[in-house]
């Protein structure tokens, strides 16, 4: 398998070193965009079996403490934690986590994490 | 929305049975008791048998049509795992909008806000006192969610063709599902009384291709 993943990639970096042939061009500029943007995948927050009413404000407020717990748990970067994040950012308005992220950084959050 | 075509269509078709019996009842008492066909009146005025009828089959009625507009309200709650979401937050007076799901970095959202063009500024065959500068923008044949709320007084989003309508609280996020199933324009209005331009605050929902709306978000992104 390591083989050949190093053959893919000894490939990729050969492409722009042959430019006569049809395909490598269509690859090259296939990257040059891939480059400038990433990718947009349509996914948002999946609907929480605890919050089933219309009103969804304690959800976003219950997954910004979630998020918060697991990043005292596991740190920032911590893939678990960016999946919450992602979703506290789909559902929460953003003048809202301004709100909380000001009162954490001065130091007035009034919760545990 | 399909589903609220299907009761009223379903209701009025019942409602026309009943109309067609009520004015057959109607125009055959006329007839048969007119003075000259009836000169002298029945004095019966009082039957126990037929009002316990006449009242009992209508609340059957009513019962019967509550049993499927009670599924459909609780139904029209469920949010049918989405592909997007869309925040609209109310104003005093504009709607502004925020996409969420795609930011690459911490603090970049989609957030733009939604202005009526005013009557000076119309172009030929834009719609007076309902076109907006910045359309909300969300793809066709998908399940969104729609996150309502406001950011100082009561205001409502509703989009008649859409059947939504939802009330904007300050402190709430209500959410309300809605699948577009045809692309198009569709034109709403605040609906809650919200201060002196609370006319002035119209809705436009642009619905698009999931290719179009793909592209729509990714120059958003790059103007971020």
């Amino acid at each position: 398998m390591a083989t050949e993943e190093t053959m893919q990639h000894d490939d990729e970096a050969s492409v722009p070193e042959t430019p006569t042939m049809d395909e490598p061009e269509a690859e090259v500029d296939t990257e040059s965009v891939a480059e400038e943007r990433v990718p947009i995948v349509l996914s948002t927050a999946k609907p929480d079996p605890r919050f089933p009413a219309t009103n969804q404000s304690k959800a976003c407020y219950v997954w910004y403490n979630e998020m918060h717990k697991c990043y005292a748990k596991e740190g920032q970067d911590a893939d678990a934690c960016l999946r919450i994040k992602k979703d506290v950012r789909s559902i929460c308005p953003v003048e809202w986590l301004e709100t909380w992220d000001e009162a954490k950084a001065e130091g007035r959050w009034w919760g545990k994490y | 929305m399909q589903g609220i075509i299907d009761l009223h269509h379903d209701i009025v078709f019942f409602m026309i049975l009943i109309i067609v019996f009520v004015l057959w009842m109607i125009t055959r008492t006329l007839y048969h008791f007119h003075y000259k066909k009836n000169p002298i009146p029945e004095k019966i005025i009082h039957g126990t048998a037929i009002e316990i009828a006449w009242t009992v089959t209508p609340s059957l009625i009513l019962v019967l049509i509550a049993v499927p507009s009670f599924a459909l309200l609780y139904s029209l709650d469920e949010v049918v795992d989405p592909a997007v979401t869309i925040k609209a937050i109310g104003h005093q007076w504009y709607w502004s909008y925020e996409y969420s799901d795609y930011s690459q970095s911490d603090d970049q959202s989609i957030t733009f806000d939604s202005y009526m063009i005013p009557d000076d500024d119309l172009e030929l065959g834009q719609l007076r006192l309902l076109e907006v500068d910045n359309r909300m923008v969300v793809p066709a044949n998908t399940h969104l969610r729609l996150i309502i709320t406001a950011a100082d007084v009561l205001h409502s989003w509703a989009v008649p063709s859409l059947g939504a309508k939802c009330d904007a609280v300050p402190g709430r996020l209500n959410q309300i599902p809605v699948f577009i199933k045809r692309e198009g324009v569709f034109y709403g209005q605040c609906s809650e009384l919200c201060g002196a331009n609370h006319a002035f605050m119209p809705i436009v929902v642009e619905a698009v291709s999931l290719e179009d709306y793909i592209s729509w978000v990714s120059t958003k992104l790059e103007e971020i």
